[in-house]
């Protein structure tokens, strides 16, 4: 399963994680609910494929990072057992190999009853090497462990999941989407949020932004993330101010017309590309052919 | 996170049937789910829980599974490690009724060779608690004798030590998942011996509420009720039939002492009576088959001495250049060892003396001869003009080192010191 959506469209780094984290808890509670008081099970974990300013990654830092998500205990005394032959062998010094630390990993997601596991920033996955072989090995992991994935980030996830009919077959793709000014419903949302922001708003001397929410609007995109992070920027600056506040603020806070030219550019390609991969969207059945094929399902026709 | 179990909760196979899971089998399968080997999951656990014996080789490796307050520490912490109930994995919950003497077989590991060659894969298969009971001698489903683990694979097919793995079903010798390796046939069991091993079956899936109330109370009746059922409560006649000393069948009614499980077996067999529920204090017929359970009485004849022949055999064995072991000497003589001690105590500590020295003796020889060996080794791979780097020499020796072996310190002594010449 893949969650995508633009830079910053829900929240920062953090909330983006927090939010992940408790909506899968949330849907893996409802599910299975004897996991919630089963003491021996984890039932999610949440890991991130960071960059570390490689051109090339290997698996070996995401299985380490679930391997202590799933607080997997004897780390250094471990062994790696091979079946070959219908003969099982013990060999100690290569329990530190990226199949063996895999191994540990599935042993763990199966044994620990883990359901779902998220990773989030997925799209630097595509720096581990070819994406098909990438899919594979985590469709192979989903397989041998019985856990399911979801892949978190940015637009460029859609390419995992368009590369092949089989994790086409496997996958669904959510798109938290920004809010877009020509529905009244997102606009008014929008306003809400900007409001919410402002009653939490760290100065006495508060700011009436609620006035200007259609123009922070047009300026973030309708990304929250982005208001956010403008949001927090004035604060700052307010803070640095001596807690008064200066219209001026407005100005600095905004982004570059460069920035602001790229930023636009990468959501309109972004969505360009999603369009038709989203579940539960668009459909190749349209309402007329449902009541059609209801008509026959009923025996009506 | 802090309520989360510390090892992965493993489920105890086929809790509450005939082929309950054993503790030693869910031991070690636990460590193969965690990657480990099983000492090093004892080693972590160890550490963790602070168990009594710092090392598992302490315990017999079968008095996992019987009545011993070691075994039952370790299935209480790792109830606790894991969340799983392991409570049917042992005898300990008949302790108030069985003794643990003679309960469990002294050879550990015996297997069906039909039960254990169902999966190819190593963690499907588990070592029942019923195998491990020493009146149990065949498998109850497939009618066949159990057998120990004896590995019939070729040398050059055998694995290393190191690379050997403690599970059940497991040839610790060749690898082999399902003791392939045999060699020898099976052996169809005796119809005496299959209702024997159903009758435990039958006692081991008893469910655990109910064991909770067996007691030595729940025993007397239960004898009582099978004494005026078939001999006319005559506890005597009893032993009379099951060729047990008189008073064998009364001390378990009013002495202080339990039955062992292999002596009740045979009276149930005798009186036609099913044992889990005698034990729970009632008589319930059940058929035997047509034949008897052979009750081996003992000779006594290993406490009887003659001093003169004792005394001879001890100064005979003192002067030897290599004198046997003080249990192969007594074994010789048809006595128990400890009557050298308390007989001849003078020639008992010259032969221990003797037998000392010359323990210390080979031990000096064998610790030469792999200097020697090292050294020639060490040369030959010197003479290829590689460097004498200790896996190479291990390699070539074809030696594996365990971690507590004395030829440890002797190799790292010999790398210290040697240079080619």
């Amino acid at each position: 399963m893949e969650i995508t959506g633009p830079g910053g469209s829900l929240l920062d780094g953090n909330q983006q994680s927090t939010l992940l984290s408790k909506l899968v808890s949330e849907i893996v509670a409802k599910l299975d609910p004897e996991l919630v008081g089963d003491k021996s099970a984890i039932p999610t974990i949440l890991v991130e494929a960071y960059a570390n300013g490689e051109s090339r990654h290997s698996f070996r830092p995401l299985f380490e990072d679930m391997r202590e998500q799933l607080f997997e205990p004897g780390i250094t005394h471990k062994t790696y057992f091979e079946v070959s032959n219908g003969r099982l062998i013990a060999n100690s010094a290569r329990r530190e190999t990226i199949p063996a630390i895999r191994k540990q990993v599935e042993s763990a997601l199966k044994y620990r009853k883990t359901r779902v596991c998220t990773i989030d920033e997925a799209y630097h996955m595509m720096r581990f090497g070819d994406d098909a072989a990438v899919m594979d090995t985590i469709k192979s992991m989903a397989n041998k462990s019985g856990c399911h994935y979801f892949l978190a980030g940015s637009f460029d996830l859609v390419d995992f999941v368009k590369y092949s009919g089989q994790i086409s077959r496997r996958s669904k793709l959510y798109h938290f989407e920004r809010y877009f000014q020509d529905n009244k419903d997102d606009c008014a949302e929008f306003g809400l949020f900007v409001g919410k922001i402002m009653r939490k708003w760290p100065h006495e001397k508060h700011p009436n932004l609620r006035a200007i929410a259609e123009d922070l609007f047009d300026e973030n995109f309708g990304c929250v993330g982005q208001l956010k992070s403008m949001l927090l920027e004035m604060s700052a600056m307010q803070f640095r101010n001596g807690g008064r506040w200066d219209y001026s603020f407005l100005t600095a806070a905004q982004k570059s017309i460069v920035a602001r030219e790229v930023i636009a550019k990468e959501i309109r390609q972004g969505e360009l590309k999603i369009k038709g991969a989203v579940s539960g969207k668009e459909f190749r059945w349209d309402p007329v052919k449902i009541q059609q094929m209801q008509k026959r399902m009923e025996g009506r026709l | 996170m802090s309520e989360r179990t510390f090892l992965y909760g493993l489920s105890l196979k086929w809790a509450g049937t005939p082929f309950v899971e054993g503790l030693r089998s869910f031991f070690q399968r636990l460590a193969y789910t965690h990657n480990m080997k099983m000492y090093a999951l004892w080693d972590l656990v160890h550490a963790t829980y602070h168990v009594g014996i710092p090392r598992l080789g302490q315990l017999p490796a079968h008095e996992l599974n019987g009545i011993s307050i070691c075994g039952d520490e370790l299935r209480a912490n790792l109830e606790s490690a894991t969340g799983t109930d392991l409570r049917l994995s042992t005898l300990m919950r008949f302790s108030s009724v069985l003794s643990s003497a003679h309960l469990l077989d002294p050879i550990s590991d015996r297997y069906c060779p039909m039960c254990v060659g169902v999966s190819e894969f190593p963690e499907d298969i588990a070592g029942q608690l019923a195998w491990d009971v020493a009146c149990v001698e065949c498998c109850p489903i497939h009618g066949i004798m159990l057998e120990a683990p004896r590995c019939g694979a070729l040398e050059s097919e055998k694995i290393r030590a190191r690379h050997c793995t403690l599970l059940p079903a497991v040839c610790f010798q060749c690898g082999s998942i399902g003791y392939h390796c045999r060699t020898n046939e099976v052996h169809a069991a005796s119809s005496a011996q299959i209702w024997i091993a159903e009758s435990v079956g039958r006692l081991v899936s008893m469910p655990l509420a109910r064991s909770l109330n067996l007691s030595a109370g729940t025993l007397r009746i239960g004898l009582n009720d099978l004494l005026k059922a078939r001999f006319a409560g005559s506890p005597v006649r009893a032993a009379q039939q099951c060729q047990f000393a008189r008073a064998t069948v009364r001390s378990w009614l009013f002495g202080e002492s339990k039955p062992a499980l292999h002596l009740l077996m045979i009276l149930c067999f005798n009186a036609g009576a099913d044992l889990a529920s005698l034990l729970e204090g009632h008589y319930v017929a059940v058929p035997t088959p047509v034949g008897s359970i052979e009750y081996k009485r003992r000779s006594y004849s290993r406490s009887q001495s003659d001093r003169k022949k004792i005394s001879h055999a001890l100064n005979k064995a003192s002067a030897m250049k290599n004198p046997p072991k003080r249990n192969e000497l007594a074994e010789q003589l048809g006595v128990n060892p400890r009557l050298f001690r308390q007989l001849l105590p003078e020639e008992s500590s010259k032969f221990a003396i003797a037998r000392r020295d010359h323990v210390k003796r080979v031990k000096l020889e064998k610790r030469e001869q792999f200097i020697a060996t090292l050294q020639h080794t060490a040369e030959s791979i010197a003479a290829e003009g590689k460097n004498v780097t200790r896996k190479r020499l291990l390699d070539r020796c074809g030696i594996s080192i365990f971690p507590n072996s004395w030829r440890g310190p002797v190799l790292e002594s010999f790398l210290r010191k040697y240079s080619p010449h």
